[in-house]
């Protein structure tokens, strides 16, 4: 499956639209790994354990996406978009969407 | 008494935020200028390629942060929001988390061999919620084609 966030997939052609797909995914950080956020909120810097969990929870996101769009027989999936929001205190959704086409080679 | 150790408790952590974030922000500034200077595919936010450019691969490529401000900044930044102006302690957490977020897509896109990236879209979030004195961590990601070209 070839992904892109531009209007097609470069160097091919797109011959179908068939649609829009998406996948999500809400993730709750655990206990332990805010024991060391909450220290991080003192010191400052770069909270490596959330940047695992989201970019964990992002690769779902996509991975459903990409699931989705092969269910509809497509073979690509373009002008991809990534977004992340806060549904509630402590749990953020990751969702990422985009147009399933099929492409072919030039 | 009690009043006494929490007031001590409150400067000492803003004295050890002051001190653990300052040298952090430098030392990751530092790193991020040598980063930034390594050989790696150009980032743009065209969406379209250069003309007669003939493609190879083709991966979308996201690089992402999450990043945190002191105590000593967030105490700051509570002070501020009573008499408004600009923040530029967070201006500069934000734009540290935004410069590090390209950086790893670049990373990324350089190891499969990627001339260019096309349309990077930034985008900021925060994740948890902060409290009314305090500012949450702030999530960064940035995403875009990376694209590797025939010679």
């Amino acid at each position: 499956m070839l992904l892109s966030n531009v209007e097609s997939v470069p160097g091919h052609r797109t011959v179908k639209h068939i649609g829009l797909v998406m996948g999500n995914t809400i993730r709750a950080k655990h206990v332990g790994r805010d024991i060391m956020a909450g220290f991080k909120n003192i010191v400052g810097g770069e909270i490596k354990s959330y940047t695992d969990l989201l970019s964990e929870a992002r690769n779902e996101a996509i991975e459903r996406m990409t699931q989705a769009a092969e269910q509809v027989g497509a073979n690509a999936v373009v002008n991809v978009r990534l977004s992340t929001s806060a549904v509630m205190a402590g749990a953020a959704e990751l969702f990422a969407y985009g147009t399933a086409v099929v492409v072919e080679g030039e | 008494m009690g009043d006494l150790i929490g007031l001590a408790v409150i400067a000492g952590l803003l004295l050890l935020g002051y001190l653990a974030g300052h040298a952090a922000e430098r030392r990751h500034r530092r790193a991020l200028t040598r980063r930034e200077s390594a050989p790696g595919p150009a980032l743009t936010n065209l969406s379209r390629l250069p003309v007669g450019a003939r493609v190879v691969r083709t991966e979308l490529c996201v690089g992402q942060v999450v990043i945190a401000t002191d105590y000593f900044k967030s105490f700051v930044a509570g002070l501020k929001t009573i008499v408004g102006g600009r923040m530029r302690m967070i201006e500069s957490l934000v734009h540290r988390g935004r410069r590090e977020a390209l950086q790893r897509l670049r990373e990324q896109a350089a190891a499969m061999g990627a001339d260019l990236v096309l349309n990077i879209r930034m985008e900021t979030s925060m994740i948890a919620q902060g409290t009314k004195k305090k500012a949450g961590p702030a999530e960064v990601i940035a995403y875009g084609t990376a694209v590797k070209l025939a010679d």
